[in-house]
């Protein structure tokens, strides 16, 4: 009996050990860089988004253009840095998450479509107030007057 | 006695005979005054709608109702009243009611400059107001 829970005693800190050695695989150095490319990554994602709403309400987006160049150079950078490490330290490098945002398609889409309904509501009733003003002047009221 | 009465009596019809003429006069006088004015009224609506100044043309076409003395005048305001009505539609971006209310207009020519006019800008009248009942459910 004793022999048997001497031998599962064994047994776990074997796992124990196995599983710390998986979590201390990856250098501290490199955990920190793999966060803070996370970080940047989230942070270039959200910057592009901000430039398409830009880009849908007509605005100049050149300065946001300007940042997400500066972001996407950093994100590069730390993943240049963190391969060399993957390489050097035999590890392998956790990928980019796309979006840390729980969004739906529909809730992404609807402010865009609602931004895209204005827009051409707007050119409508643009299109609308010069054609009126147009064709009231040349609307000739003299044989309607003339009674 | 009759005799001495008779120049008095023919002073008195002329009196009347005078401030019956002058009466009517007067009369016919205010009419044309008031027709004048309602015509001056109805141009100047015109002339407002043409230059897109809603507000005051709306203004001077309640004057020229007020001024309206026949069924004809009221006819034409109510014409003025259908085109400012179908203009100020069209310019705040509603094509469907503008429609509606212009080809209710029911002088033919006047009613037809608009659809021409509509049709050489690539707007169709008769479709739009045909596409607003449908919108409102009217036609299948």
């Amino acid at each position: 009996m004793s022999k048997i829970y001497n031998l599962s005693t064994i047994f776990l800190f074997m796992l124990f050990s196995a599983s710390s050695f998986a979590n201390n695989s990856i250098p501290i150095e490199a955990r920190r860089l793999i966060k803070e490319r996370d970080m940047l990554y989230q942070k270039l994602l959200r910057a592009d988004r901000k430039a398409a709403d830009a880009v849908l309400m007509g605005e100049d987006p050149l300065e946001m253009h300007a940042s997400q160049t500066g972001l996407q150079e950093q994100v590069d950078i730390l993943q240049m840095r963190l391969e060399s490490l993957a390489i050097r330290f035999d590890f392998s490098l956790p990928e980019l998450l796309e979006c840390t945002d729980a969004h739906e398609a529909e809730d992404l889409l609807e402010p865009h479509i609602a931004v895209g309904r204005e827009r051409t509501d707007q050119v409508i009733r643009r299109r609308c107030r010069t054609e009126c003003r147009e064709l009231l002047l040349q609307i000739q009221f003299e044989e309607f007057l003339d009674f | 006695m009759n005799q001495l009465n008779a120049p008095k009596h023919l002073a008195i019809v002329l009196l009347c005979a005078v401030t019956i003429c002058g009466g009517c006069g007067s009369t016919t006088q205010v009419r044309t005054g008031r027709h004048d004015q309602f015509r001056n009224a109805l141009v100047e609506t015109c002339h407002l709608i043409r230059m897109s100044e809603f507000e005051r043309a709306q203004e001077r076409l309640d004057d020229s109702r007020s001024l309206a003395m026949n069924d004809r005048q009221v006819e034409k305001v109510d014409d003025l009243q259908r085109v400012l009505q179908g203009s100020r539609a069209m310019d705040s971006g509603d094509p469907s009611s503008a429609s509606d209310a212009w080809l209710a207009i029911r002088d033919v020519k006047l009613k037809q400059q608009f659809v021409d006019l509509s049709i050489e800008k690539g707007i169709n009248l008769k479709a739009l107001a045909d596409s607003g009942i449908t919108e409102r459910g009217m036609k299948p």
